[in-house]
């Protein structure tokens, strides 16, 4: 197991991370949400022990880490951001070179390049520049580098950026196996609250530095349980049918966008005996009504007040 | 591993045509223009422009000679005795003896006699650069200029207008010769020179000789040394740059995350540096002698410099890639690539030989690396052996232990995010 504990990293008199606290065990998928400034890459930069903290301890099997690194980056394997790869030399050399700084003997790495790119299925194009690759290509040689000394622990920060969607889907999908066949530990960063969703048994959200909620997909989304959301959609749109709704208490959050209204409710309100009479004091048709339950997005904008794209 | 590393810096240079074209394909550029236009005429192996002169004589000079003593022997106190002397003072004999007939001026001055009749023709014709047309009874009136003080006679010059730096030559050797042909004639009237004194002719070399009796080195020689020494100094925002890259696009982090260490990576930069550039220069100096024939002694001695030199630019390009790092951005080597190349180049005399023009800024150049490298190659080339070359050798041993020093201090030990 991984433990991040009170890590701390401060840039002159920015703090850029703050106290932040997180594990991951093996075999487990762990998102790590958070906008841009959030201080998620330095937090993975500091886990993959490249650059020192200002506070605060890494450990690996509960020993420290900072010091003597070389035990964490023997199991640690690392999918950065940007494309980290020679454009001008081919995807078979590039695998070569890594794997042999990696020092992996030279007959093993012929079997690892192999079953390398099985996983990320670039068995066809091997002798053709980096390049002349698509972005998509790119992105799973990325991943392959990582994968070509068996780590047992994957970083990958944002690895679908810029691809187009069945690169996404294969990548996914890349994952899931990896962490399904070999048990491999993943930390996760992404923009799209969707693929955290789908992949992450636990999730981090950061903010300014800090973790400000951490829990599985259930407990995240249970923050903003207590409440629903409700969707009118109204045949015309009416002044005083709108103000009569402001003043029922038990109502919050409402937004009006022409003949739609939206406001949030307690979630075992029953929202009807309120809106109904109120239509037909009002002469208003109710064409149809939409109840929605609290997403990851939902509570990350609750948390943050950011969109997470933003 | 560290093999790698090398070889993965090998395989980027040369899959980079651009970076190429400019380590190697600039040198050999400038290299042959250089040698080809300023080769054969410095080292003094030029094709002279062949000047063709006529001399068109309507009377001969010593029958008019003889004739002038018959007739006029007696009026002037002359003798036939003194035919000899007189016959040495001729003005178009002695221009023909001394000055077109002479051998040093045979090698582009091709002279013809032709007759008077044939003048008009040869104007026509344009085949000569000028032609000097000696008129009748002008023997008789050059001896009448010296005994009587009469009018000195006119010698008729036909320059060919098309033909300028021909006749310009011309028109200098016969001012040249006329001038000096009447001092001579004064001075002897004045009883300051013998009367057998002949006239001097300026004797023209074309070999170049060093003042201290070294062999002499051949612009093609200097000129593929000193370009060499230049370009050699481009590897180092070439390299850093690519190193800087790596930085850039979290390659360095992989390395990093392998467990290298700073230091092997940075030793690895020096050697596959060492290595280009010393390829680079063995290149060249193929080159220049397939080419210009620069012929090479004792190769040990060369090949101590280029390694010398080579070492230089392998610790100045981890000075750069260690400020690069540093301060996380690529200015550096650019600025070195774009700027101070040129710089060091000028200093160290890569353009021209700065020692005879500003010889305190020629000595502050045998301190930078290219000057240095440059004075060893040319000491080699002039004979001169290891304790000769020691001076310069001994500046860029220590200007590389220099530079390894501030690479390795400078040098971060971790990665991070850029």
């Amino acid at each position: 197991m991984i433990e991040v504990v009170n890590l701390t990293k401060s840039f002159k008199k920015v703090k850029a991370v703050n106290d932040v606290n997180l594990y991951i065990e093996p075999g487990e998928i762990v998102g790590l949400l958070g906008p841009n400034g959030a201080g998620k890459s330095t937090t993975i930069a500091m886990v993959s022990t490249l650059i020192q903290p200002t506070a605060g301890d890494i450990l690996l099997q509960q020993k420290s880490v900072l010091q003597h690194p070389i035990a964490l980056r023997n199991v640690l394997g690392v999918v950065p951001q940007d494309i980290a790869l020679y454009e001008e030399l081919t995807a078979q050399e590039n695998l070569e070179f890594f794997g042999s700084i990696h020092k992996i003997p030279k007959r093993k790495l012929k079997e690892r390049i192999e079953t390398v790119l099985q996983q990320i299925g670039l068995q066809q194009e091997l002798k053709k520049p980096v390049k002349h690759y698509s972005g998509g290509m790119k992105r799973r040689l990325n991943i392959g580098v990582a994968l070509l000394h068996e780590p047992q622990y994957l970083i990958m920060d944002e690895p679908t950026v810029g691809i187009d969607p069945q690169s996404r889907n294969y990548i996914l999908e890349t994952v899931k196996k990896l962490n399904k066949e070999a048990n491999t530990a993943i930390i996760y960063t992404s923009h799209y609250m969707e693929e955290v969703e789908y992949l992450c048994d636990r999730i981090y959200i950061m903010d300014k530095g800090q973790i400000i909620a951490t829990g599985t997909k259930e407990e995240i989304k249970a923050i903003l349980s207590s409440e629903k959301t409700i969707e009118l959609k109204l045949e015309k749109h009416s002044k005083p049918f709108v103000e009569e709704l402001l003043q029922q208490g038990v109502l919050s959050n409402i937004q009006v966008k022409e003949s739609h209204i939206s406001f949030n409710v307690a979630k075992h309100t029953d929202f009807l005996p309120i809106v109904l009479p109120l239509c037909e004091t009002h002469g208003i048709v109710l064409k149809s009504f939409h109840v929605q339950e609290p997403t990851l997005e939902d509570v990350f904008l609750h948390l943050t007040g950011r969109a997470l794209r933003n | 591993m560290f093999l790698a590393l090398i070889q993965k810096q090998l395989k980027l240079i040369w899959r980079s045509p651009q970076e190429l074209l400019i380590l190697l394909g600039m040198p050999i550029a400038l290299i042959s223009i250089i040698g080809f236009a300023l080769g054969s005429l410095l080292d003094g192996n030029s094709e002279a422009i062949q000047i063709k002169v006529a001399f068109a004589m309507h009377e001969d000079e010593n029958v008019a000679l003889e004739t002038f003593v018959q007739d006029k022997g007696e009026t002037f106190g002359i003798g036939r005795n003194m035919l000899p002397s007189l016959q040495q003072m001729l003005p178009i004999a002695t221009l023909r003896k001394e000055v077109f007939d002479n051998e040093e001026m045979t090698s582009f001055l091709q002279v013809t006699t032709i007759t008077p009749q044939e003048i008009a023709k040869a104007k026509q014709d344009d085949v000569y650069d000028a032609i000097i047309e000696v008129p009748s009874g002008f023997t008789e009136q050059f001896l009448l200029s010296i005994f009587e003080q009469d009018t000195a006679p006119v010698l008729p010059i036909y320059l060919n207008d098309d033909k300028e730096i021909a006749t310009t030559v011309v028109k200098r050797i016969v001012d040249t010769y006329q001038y000096q042909f009447t001092l001579m004639n004064a001075l002897a009237e004045q009883g300051m020179i013998e009367a057998d004194f002949t006239i001097p002719i300026a004797k023209v070399s074309s070999s170049i000789e060093t003042v201290n009796g070294q062999q002499p080195v051949s612009v093609s020689a200097y000129y593929s040394f000193s370009m060499g020494v230049m370009f050699i100094m481009y590897w180092v925002g070439t390299i850093a740059g690519q190193a800087f890259l790596e930085k850039d696009k979290h390659i360095f982090d992989r390395i990093l995350l392998a467990n290298i260490n700073p230091a092997i990576y940075l030793v690895a930069i020096i050697i596959s540096t060492v290595f280009l550039a010393m390829l680079q220069m063995l290149i060249l100096f193929i080159f220049a002698h397939l080419v210009f024939d620069v012929s090479y002694g004792p190769w040990s001695l060369y090949i101590v410099t280029t390694f010398m030199i080579a070492l230089v630019v392998g610790g100045l390009t981890a000075v750069l890639s260690a400020i690069n790092y540093k301060f996380n951005s690529v200015s550096a080597s650019n600025l070195f690539g774009s700027s101070i190349v040129a710089i060091l180049a000028l200093l160290g005399g890569s353009f021209f030989n700065l020692s005879s023009i500003m010889p305190d800024i020629a000595r502050i150049g045998y301190f930078t690396p290219n000057g240095a490298a440059l004075q060893s190659y040319l000491t080699i080339q002039q004979g001169g052996n290891l304790a000769q070359i020691m001076p310069y050798l001994s500046t860029l041993g220590v200007l590389a232990i220099m530079f390894f020093v501030c690479a390795f201090l400078v040098f971060p030990k971790r990665g991070g995010i850029a």
